[in-house]
């Protein structure tokens, strides 16, 4: 996929566009808001990383004028900024997700590859039912069944499960889960998300012959059908 | 001193109201005059008129080949009055016959009349106000009066009035000066102190009398704020002195843990492991800067613009619902009791974050096996919340100091945490303008969070 990366600091976009070639992305660097609009104006890029804080045109600016001008393009900001409000005004703003630097190489990649498949998604619909090999989610009748047994959840495991069936292949990070299925906007102390998905876990995989929920080291969690 | 007093805005004010005190004094003053000299003028004239009319009645009655007789015999009894200041002049065929004038044209009707001596009474320019009639083809009679008592008298009143209109510049002006002196002391002690904070000397204060005005308001209002900004610096000082100090340890460990791996390891896999120790021990770091500004934005109050209606019910219940797997796995007994509670204006990311702080360090500073209550109620008519554990608590005298940033007990200097959460909730507290106590819970800690009543 074709990345705009439109960044001022030189250290940040380098780690940044050398660690999205290493997962087989293109990224083309623009280091000042005016030249990131140029570009995103002329080209057709699959997604565009925007600092908010940048010379001249700021991000949110930049991306306020590009909504305005229906370009559809995702978008992921970056910031440095860790205020409460910043996330709401970057997502209200229109872009799609919000990253505080520094962050982990493998946070940045998760986010990314969730926003693309959000986006590809988008076209087709939302599904009613979910399916990773043989777990089925019907997320109107809100049931969960595995290999034809029932799985019996709670309101929010159903929703930590159908986020992780949702990019079921792909890791989730841990502030991903927090943010998009407990609305938290803040890092609790304590691994809450560990807690719960070991619950979860007790519940789709205890009795079954293979473990459908997997721990990624050091970046967070996935489900997959093998 | 002198030309600055006469510039202060006290000053010009007075000297404005004395002007016109003075002005309107000057105009009262010509009113009176016209009047008192009117009415002076018109009692003259009237008896100057009724003895004219005796005259010519004496005149008119008498027997034939009488009447200048008649008349004259009259004007000599008149004049005969002790000090009277009327002037007579009777004259047949141009002769003066009786009266104490000398022989003048024979002018008649009210007229003013010049008498530069007149009896000899003084050197004065005397005037003499009269009326002239004639009696006959060959009479013709005078009666007048001299206007010196009256201009005297009038001049005596103008005098006096000269004299208060004086005083009273006088008095205005003199009290202006005073007034604005005294303000301008006042100022100049305020200007004073202003100079010597800037100059460095932060802990001056603006000296107060004691007296209840305006001035002594503003002094007061000056000192309180200066008082704020300098608990306000002092802390800051604080917090940087306490950021300098407790960094140090984490990054000191960094050091050590990379330095080791320069000198020890061995292998890609020795490495690997340093990285990875050293990447958390810099989440570490970063976790505490996030948790620091976090507090200052929260003291700065930048949140309270988008405060909404929250519901704490559904608050605590949410913390109810995302803690209970972790005080399942630690072995905490978890209990919610959550009533009904007034809404509050306020923020639910920090309210939840509040929560979550107070929750973890229940889980975090007890032992394994202890319970933990949350609960939500309303106590006369205000929400609280409670976090209450059955654990050690914390001894009166440090309940204070564990809100300070970076302030860690003895027995949890070994526990995982950096000093800052309860710093963080009663930052969150103190922008909801809510009372955060810790109080002993017999036996353990309860944090109580009072929301202030919705009814002010």
């Amino acid at each position: 996929m074709e990345i705009l990366l439109i960044e001022d600091d030189p250290k940040t976009a380098l780690y940044v566009t050398e660690g999205l070639q290493k997962l087989g992305h293109i990224v083309h660097w623009a280091p000042t808001g005016k030249d990131g609009l140029n570009q995103a104006r002329t080209v057709k890029h699959g997604l565009l990383i925007v600092d908010r804080m940048l010379p001249g045109l700021d991000g949110l600016t930049l991306v306020r004028l590009l909504r305005n001008e229906s370009c559809d393009t995702p978008v992921l900001f970056l910031t440095t900024m860790s205020g409460l409000g910043d996330r709401v005004e970057g997502l209200n703003a229109g872009a799609d997700d919000y990253l505080t630097k520094p962050f982990a190489l493998a946070e940045l990649a998760a986010r990314v590859n969730a926003i693309v498949r959000r986006s590809n998604r988008t076209g087709s619909g939302r599904p009613n039912v979910l399916r990773v090999g043989q777990l089925v989610m019907d997320l109107l009748a809100r049931t969960v069944v595995r290999e034809g047994r029932a799985v019996e959840l709670q309101p929010q495991e159903f929703k930590l499960l159908e986020y992780l069936m949702q990019n079921a292949g792909h890791t989730v990070t841990r502030t991903m889960l927090l943010e998009k299925v407990w609305d938290l906007a803040f890092d609790p102390q304590t691994n809450i998300v560990e807690s719960h998905l070991s619950r979860l876990r007790s519940k789709v995989d205890r009795g079954f012959a293979t473990e459908m929920i997997h721990t990624v080291r050091g970046s967070g969690y996935m489900i997959r059908a093998d | 001193m002198r030309t600055r007093l006469l510039r202060t805005d006290s000053f010009r004010h007075a000297a404005i109201y004395a002007a016109l005190f003075v002005g309107s004094m000057a105009v009262l003053i010509a009113i009176v005059y016209v009047i008192v000299d009117q009415s002076f003028k018109e009692n003259l004239i009237r008896e100057t008129d009724d003895d004219l009319t005796s005259i010519r009645t004496a005149y008119m009655t008498a027997r034939r080949g009488r009447e200048e007789h008649e008349a004259k015999e009259m004007i000599e009894d008149r004049l005969l009055a002790p000090d009277a200041d009327d002037v007579y002049l009777l004259e047949r065929r141009r002769t003066k016959v009786a009266g104490n004038l000398p022989p003048m044209p024979q002018k008649t009707g009210l007229f003013y009349l010049p008498f530069p001596d007149a009896f000899g009474k003084s050197s004065g320019n005397h005037v003499i106000l009269g009326r002239g009639i004639r009696l006959s083809k060959d009479d013709y009679a005078f009666v007048g009066q001299d206007l010196y008592q009256v201009d005297q008298t009038e001049r005596g009143v103008l005098f006096a009035f000269g004299v208060v209109l004086l005083a009273s510049l006088v008095v205005a002006s003199a009290s202006g000066l005073l007034l604005s002196r005294s303000v301008l002391r006042r100022l100049d002690s305020i200007t004073d102190t202003c100079k010597a904070i800037m100059a460095g000397r932060l802990g001056d204060r603006i000296a107060l009398s004691g007296r209840d005005n305006e001035l002594e308001r503003l002094g007061q209002a000056i000192n309180a704020m200066l008082d704020r900004i300098q608990t306000l610096m002092e802390s800051l000082r604080q917090v940087s002195t306490d950021i300098a100090h407790d960094l140090r340890t984490p990054l000191t460990h960094l050091r050590y843990r990379l330095e080791n791996a320069r000198n020890q390891a061995t292998g890609t896999a020795d490495y690997a492991t340093a990285v990875e120790g050293a990447i958390g021990e810099c989440d570490q770091l970063l976790s505490i800067f996030t948790a620091l500004l976090r507090i200052a934005q929260i003291e700065a109050g930048a949140r309270r613009s988008e405060f909404s209606e929250v519901e704490l019910p559904q608050l605590v219940r949410r913390a109810r619902d995302l803690y209970q797997p972790v005080m399942d796995d630690t072995d905490h007994p978890f209990a919610a009791d959550i009533q009904d509670a007034p809404p509050v204006h306020g923020d639910p990311q920090l309210l939840l974050q509040l929560l979550s702080n107070l929750l973890e360090n229940a889980i975090r500073h007890t032992a394994a096996g202890t319970a933990v209550r949350l609960c939500c109620s309303t106590e006369c008519g205000r929400a609280v919340i409670v976090v209450a554990d059955r654990g050690d608590g914390i001894p009166e005298e440090e309940r204070q100091s564990v809100r300070r940033r970076f302030y860690r007990r003895e027995q949890s200097r070994t526990t995982a945490g950096s000093g800052l959460g309860l710093s963080l909730v009663t930052a969150i507290a103190e922008l909801h303008e809510a009372v955060f106590t810790l109080a002993d819970n017999n036996p353990g800690l309860c944090a109580v969070v009072t929301f202030p009543s919705r009814d002010r």
